[in-house]
């Protein structure tokens, strides 16, 4: 009981509680629709050039399956913008100088073409040439991929800050831009962006996929769903091998970069030493080691610069009351690395399958198949908590803690008020959400 | 430094405007939703802005940005100051946004009359809590000399930003009736033309209980005008445009009538930001605690790198969606892609 009272009377807990609800709740939708942008602009393309009607259906089809996803992706994300003044308005006034402008700038620049182009796309279908409906879809797309670049750009520079000073204002300080394209493409931009979209793309394709093997179970000369699977399960793979390549580059980026990040990443704790590698295990903070694991001696250092006996920064070289919440960050994060591993082994089996024609008569694959879009979900959802608490206790990484930077003027009781009406909501939608796509997909079935 | 200042007050005013213009269309639509007496009415009614609603939110966002951008201070202040209220506000846009996703997509009569209230209710809850919100700053907040609000939220309902929501709502819904005259036909069309009248007196009495308020309960909000005797020009613009949409109604003339109601929006939130002017967030009681926007500002070079991104953006938003208004313009058309 004791503990709960504490809880609830936690205002820094609960803005955090509210921030990662709204947050993951949130990042269901975009890298959905992101991905799914792609797909249908290359239907759409694809349909421009043969005039085959069966990418019209297709492209009909997913639409108005990208329009139920948008939505929910549209209003969970006005919650987004609000809650940086609602819950954090020190940290708005300390770095709203840097911090703003990206935000205002994926409005302007990506949600206007986003959803006044969707409407095209929507609606347009009877009113517009194909040629202007396939530039919309090109847009909606162009729109989806931008605001990625701008969010990221916000959060990359909360994670490894530069282009700024720090500034009197008032009583107190603030951060100040002193360099525009330091800040735009700080030292993590570049690969954090290319991760970030890579796994939006899974999380599209494998909707796409998983939608289709579905069709596919359910019936079995169902040609739309053929095709589909046809065109995303090599994309499948393709970029999940890509992702591959830019998770590793993102990794090296965070031992450069964040290094007591990286520690807690790999639960590494000697000062300076070489780190093992570890595929799984149980961090104990108290004993100061990893549980029950199985690890490959010097793999951290093998796996940054090719040499095991690199010495790797550990969390002692730290003060304890700075060290993230070790498990929640070891575990997000080895999550994400065995799910990534767990999609590009079923992209080579699926696409084997595919090569030699038996894909859709296998069953056992297209099971699989038809789950594979919660490797994506799982491991973007792991990846950013392993990269948000893995940054605690700094909002802004070496420069403000995140517990001078929620609103003071925001009572307890005001934020469980706010987390229970955004968890009823949420809940309600993602019910509404889940139950209208199973009638889409099972309506489609039976025309 | 300072005109840039002046400049940026000036632009989240115009992307407030420009918002509420846009918004206070479809808010009004949906307003104007009982109006609508079967499915096909229904759905002329939804199918009028299913496809620019999303677009016409986006400027909110810019406007909110915006601020965040331009004047973290006020941004800061006013929205955790407003926590419960936005929350409300959010929940609300929620359900409205989903209420227009979901309803068309099961055919049962349950389901749909949920959504239907749902998107009547919020339509005017919304307008309602965003009237109230910029009431409270037109008023003045009670501000501790961090800028963070030390009110409560009950303190946020007083009888002035009460009256500026009602203000909001039936303005809305006047200019949403003026919109649907554009987009129904026959007896639809001549029933929501008969609310024109109605909510455009509403609004004449709100504004007239506004501005009486103003003059003898905060004389603040005029100071402007005796230093700067040309700002006179914006209070004889905005009465004018009421002038002119009561007139433009009652004689049939729905271009002139809307054109009214959209520079009646653009001089109500000039008479605000002239009340404001030189605070963006005016304190109570301590008005030494106000935060102006010299000192709510970023620094010169975010509002330097601000005006570029706008001005890069902003004139290709307003061609697109010009464009794409104009591929929606007349009677709703109902086809297989609607709502």
């Amino acid at each position: 009981m004791e503990i709960l009272e504490r809880i609830i009377s936690d205002q820094l807990l609960l803005a955090r509680v509210q921030f990662a609800l709204t947050a993951s709740f949130h990042y269901i939708y975009p890298p959905i629709t992101i991905g799914l942008s792609l797909f249908i602009v290359l239907i759409e393309g694809l349909y421009l050039k043969s005039k085959d009607d069966i990418y019209l259906k297709l492209s009909k089809f997913w639409t108005e399956i990208f329009a139920l996803t948008f939505v929910m992706g549209v209003v969970t994300g006005i919650v987004m913008e609000f809650q940086f003044g609602m819950n954090w308005s020190r940290f708005s006034r300390f770095a709203g100088d840097i911090f703003g402008a990206p935000l205002a700038a994926e409005a302007i620049f990506a949600f206007f073409l986003e959803s006044v182009f969707l409407g095209l796309l929507l609606f347009g279908r009877n009113r517009i040439s194909p040629k202007m409906h396939f530039f919309s879809a090109l847009m909606v797309m162009l729109g989806a991929h931008l605001s990625a670049i701008w969010i990221i750009v916000a959060n990359s520079w909360m994670q490894t800050p530069k282009g700024f000073r720090l500034v009197e204002h008032g009583d107190g300080i603030r951060a100040e831009i002193s360099d525009l394209s330091a800040v735009i493409l700080n030292p993590s931009t570049i690969e954090r962006l290319s991760h970030v979209i890579l796994g939006a793309w899974l999380a599209g394709i494998t909707f796409v996929i998983s939608i289709s093997a579905w069709q596919i179970l359910k019936k079995k000369d169902f040609h739309t769903a053929r095709l589909a699977l046809k065109i995303c399960v090599p994309l499948f793979l393709i970029v999940s091998l890509l992702q591959l390549g830019v998770g590793h580059a993102s990794a090296i980026g965070v031992f450069k970069n964040q290094p007591l990040k990286l520690a807690a990443f790999e639960g590494h704790f000697a000062e300076n030493a070489p780190a093992a590698l570890y595929l799984f295990g149980w961090v104990d903070r108290e004993k100061e080691i990893v549980r029950f694991g199985l690890s490959i001696r010097g793999g951290v250092g093998l796996l940054v610069s090719g040499d095991p006996s690199l010495p790797v920064t550990g969390l002692k070289s730290y003060s304890k009351i700075d060290w993230p919440m070790l498990n929640v960050v070891f575990q997000s994060y080895h999550i994400m690395i065995a799910l990534g591993f767990a999609i590009i082994g079923l992209g080579i089996l699926s696409c084997y399958y595919l090569i030699r024609g038996k894909l859709f008569e296998t069953k056992w694959i297209l099971r699989l198949l038809m789950l594979s879009v919660l490797g994506p979900q799982i491991a973007n959802q792991a990846g950013w908590i392993a990269a948000e608490a893995g940054r605690q206790p700094w909002i802004i990484y070496g420069i403000m803690k995140t517990v001078e930077a929620f609103s003071p003027s925001v009572s307890a009781t005001s934020i469980l008020f706010s987390i229970t009406v955004f968890t009823t909501i949420y809940l309600l939608l993602f019910a509404c959400y889940i139950f209208l796509l199973a009638k889409k997909i099972s309506k489609a079935g039976t025309t | 430094m300072i005109s840039l200042s002046i400049i940026w007050f000036l632009l989240i005013g115009i992307l407030f405007a420009v918002y509420s213009i846009l918004d206070g269309y479809d808010f009004g639509a949906g307003m104007l939703f009982f109006r609508a007496k079967n499915e096909n009415e229904k759905r002329l009614i939804i199918n009028s802005i299913a496809p620019v609603w999303d677009g016409n939110e986006v400027w909110l966002v810019t406007a909110g940005g915006a601020l965040f951008a331009a004047f973290p201070e006020a941004y800061a202040t006013i929205f955790s100051a407003f926590y419960e209220a936005f929350v409300i506000f959010l929940f609300v846009l929620i359900l409205r946004a989903t209420s227009i996703e979901f309803r068309s997509k099961v055919e049962n009569a349950k389901w749909k009359i949920i959504w239907e209230k749902s998107f009547m209710i919020s339509s005017y809850l919304a307008p309602l809590l965003l009237g109230i919100a910029f009431g409270n700053v037109l008023w003045g907040l009670q501000l501790d000399s961090t800028h963070e609000y030390r009110g409560t939220f009950i303190g946020l309902l007083g009888p002035f930003p009460l009256m500026v929501g009602l203000t909001t709502v039936a303005l809305f819904y006047c200019h949403g009736a003026l919109y649907l005259s554009f987009k129904t036909s026959e007896e639809l069309r001549d029933r929501i033309l008969r609310c024109v009248r109605g909510s455009s007196f509403a609004f004449a009495i709100f504004f007239v209980f506004l501005s009486v308020s103003v003059f003898f309960a905060n004389q603040r909000m005029l100071r402007n005008y005796s230093e700067y005797s040309w700002l006179y020009i914006v209070p004889v613009v905005t009465v004018s445009s009421l002038a002119a949409l009561l007139f433009a109604s009652f004689k049939g003339k729905y271009i002139l009538a809307i054109s009214a109601s959209s520079i009646l929006i653009i001089g109500m939130i000039a008479l605000g930001g002239i009340s404001l002017f030189p605070e963006i967030v005016p304190a109570l009681p301590e008005s030494s605690n106000s935060l102006t926007i010299f000192f709510a500002a970023s620094s010169k070079r975010t509002l330097e790198i601000m005006l570029w991104i706008a001005g890069a953006g902003i004139p290709l938003v307003v061609i697109y969606t010009y464009y794409v208004h104009r591929i929606f313009r007349g009677v709703v058309k109902i086809d297989e892609t609607s709502y």
